[in-house]
């Protein structure tokens, strides 16, 4: 039984739901290479990868566990922990940083806390004690150095980006999800 | 020399959307040609071309071509569109802009090697241009330019998009392979080279975006009109994505052979007036140049001989006021982060880099760190299993030779 061998987190119902819709979009029983476009698909349609729904992707792809997880942490895009707001990803690399990005990880650090650093960093709490509307971290070149600086802002590419776009990106969210 | 836009010939100027607009400019005569005259005619021009990869390596295209022709057995293509250099978006604009170029250009080299299996494999986080590729391969198939019947040729030919997760190493063609197999982006040992074991263990022609997108430009122009442009050992033209510090940061086509000094004008120069502090060429690969090097031809040999290279074609500015050692912090932060971590000396050399950088840039380094960062560079460059390891040191060494004080 999978609830055995992970009893600390079994997976919902929904989880489960989840794994089977993407297993359904393939045309064939899954290959191992199919493992990278059903992370993919998984993460799009729950927001990130919990670890329950990778003990059951393993075992529907016959895969053990630890090939599962070796593959997901080796990706920067595939998310362990549950997002809190509006997910954004800042480039600052050396583009972006020679026109501006500098002065918008600080003006995003002193809004919102300080970025994400890794998989279930203890990260966005703001200082009055309620969580971040908004969960960032910096990632390497986004290849938009013609437009910088750039960044990803609930899955939607920004160019020229600003301190403010990205406030109203998360209050638009805010509202969407309220 | 002014602009030359021959890969960039359509880019804006052509619906990127439309596969009748794209042959209404010429497009898919290459691929015409390819099933009239032959394999052996595409490879021959390719090798009188002497077009050399796009992605950093610069291994000629021809060659490559040619082993995979003759290789046994089931044969693959794979398109390297996993752009992660540092200050590198040419082949996004190439995708986005023009993406039956990049669909027609693997047709031909389907046709040509003998596969039938065509794979793109595009950087995650490049959202348009993988909905862009995505739509020009449906339609392509709609129009019997992909399929079970190439163009009329009998032959088939189909193309998988391929999504990356976020992984600089992925852009090594068999780090690429392995994260297509649904495992841990890490290079393999080579040889075997792809040309013999490839993509799921068959002989695979792998190229660059920008390296195809020049084939069906030398198969229409043939290899002596490609050879009009760039210099004997650098043949055509070549992308350059200029950032940073200047005017109009922007994609740029030149022919092989123009100064640094005459793109960095076509850029505007360096922003607000300011003059130069120094030019990274290659992306965090790459090497700095001071503005004393302006004068150096872009080509592979010229740009190799003064110790530099072209890498990806980006090029990053920086202006007096910009910091040296901000930027070569980050490119020794970009390579600790993005080393796989798989073999020892990259492993290791870009951690302990890292520190040593974050020391010299906080004015407490030590009289040895200079020798030390050069013992790791070399322990990298000469023992990493993959280009990543073997260029992590590049950038940073490159930038000693800038600053004042430190090169002891």
């Amino acid at each position: 039984m999978l609830s055995e061998r992970n009893p600390a987190s079994p997976a919902s119902e929904p989880e489960r739901a989840a794994v089977e819709r993407a297993l359904a979009r393939l045309s064939a029983e899954p290959q191992r290479s199919d493992l990278l476009p059903l992370l993919h698909a998984l993460q799009e349609d729950l927001g990130w990868l919990p670890l329950a729904v990778l003990h059951v992707l393993a075992d529907r792809m016959h895969l053990p566990f630890p090939d599962v997880w070796g593959v997901v942490t080796f990706y920067a895009l595939f998310r362990l922990d549950p997002p809190h707001g509006t997910v954004v990803h800042v480039c600052d690399d050396v583009p972006c940083r020679l026109r501006g990005a500098d002065t918008l990880l600080h003006a995003l650090e002193a809004r919102y806390g300080p970025p994400r650093r890794f998989a279930g960093d203890a990260h966005g709490a703001s200082t009055d004690g309620h969580a971040s509307p908004v969960d960032w971290e910096t990632v390497p070149c986004l290849g938009q150095c013609d437009h910088a600086p750039a960044a990803i802002v609930a899955g939607r590419l920004r160019r020229q980006v600003t301190v403010e776009a990205i406030e109203t990106a998360a209050s638009a969210k805010g509202a969407a999800d309220a | 020399m002014p602009e030359m836009r021959r890969l960039l010939a359509r880019v804006g100027t052509v619906d990127p959307e439309s596969v009748d607009g794209y042959r209404r400019a010429g497009g898919y005569r290459a691929l015409a040609a390819t099933v009239e005259r032959g394999s052996e005619w595409v490879l021959s021009e390719l090798e009188a071309s002497g077009l050399l990869g796009r992605g950093g390596a610069a291994f000629p295209a021809g060659r490559k071509w040619r082993a995979v022709a003759g290789a046994r057995g089931r044969r693959r293509v794979v398109c390297n569109a996993d752009e992660s250099e540092p200050g590198t978006f040419k082949d996004r604009v190439l995708m986005e802009e023009d993406p039956f170029a990049v669909i027609e250009a693997m047709t031909i080299a389907g046709l040509t090697v003998g596969s039938e299996d065509g794979l793109i494999y595009i950087r995650g986080e490049y959202q348009l241009a993988t909905e862009r590729i995505r739509q020009a391969i449906r339609r392509a198939e709609d129009a019997g330019f992909l399929g079970t019947d190439v163009a009329g040729s009998g032959r088939a030919f189909r193309i998988q998009v391929f999504r990356g997760a976020g992984a600089y190493i992925c852009g090594e063609e068999t780090s690429l392979f392995n994260s297509v197999e649904g495992r841990r982006g890490e290079p393999r040992n080579k040889p075997p080279f792809p040309t013999q074991v490839g993509l799921f263990g068959d002989p695979t022609l792998v190229n660059n975006v920008e390296t195809l997108c020049n084939v069906p430009v030398v198969l229409q122009e043939g290899a002596a009109g490609f050879r009009r442009y760039g210099t004997d050992r650098s043949a055509g033209t070549k992308l350059f994505c200029l950032s940073g510090h200047v005017e109009r940061p922007g994609l740029y086509e030149v022919p092989f052979g123009t100064p640094l000094r005459e793109l960095l004008a076509l850029a505007g120069g360096v922003w607000r007036g300011r003059t130069l502090k120094a030019v990274l060429c290659g992306g965090a690969a790459g090497t700095f140049l001071g503005p004393e090097r302006l004068d150096v031809p872009l080509t592979f040999e010229d740009l190799g001989a003064a110790g530099g290279t072209i890498g990806s074609g980006a090029v990053i500015v920086v202006d007096e006021t910009g910091s040296l050692w901000d930027v070569v912090l980050r490119v020794a932060r970009f390579f600790q982060e993005e080393s796989c971590g798989q073999c020892v000396p990259c492993r290791v050399g870009t951690q302990r880099q890292l520190e040593i950088v974050e020391r010299l840039a906080s004015g407490r380094g030590t009289p040895t760190d200079a020798t030390l960062l050069r013992e790791i560079g070399a322990a990298m460059t000469d023992a990493s299993i993959c280009g990543l390891g073997q260029t992590a040191a590049g950038a940073v060494l490159s930038a000693l030779a800038l600053v004042p004080g430190v090169s002891a």
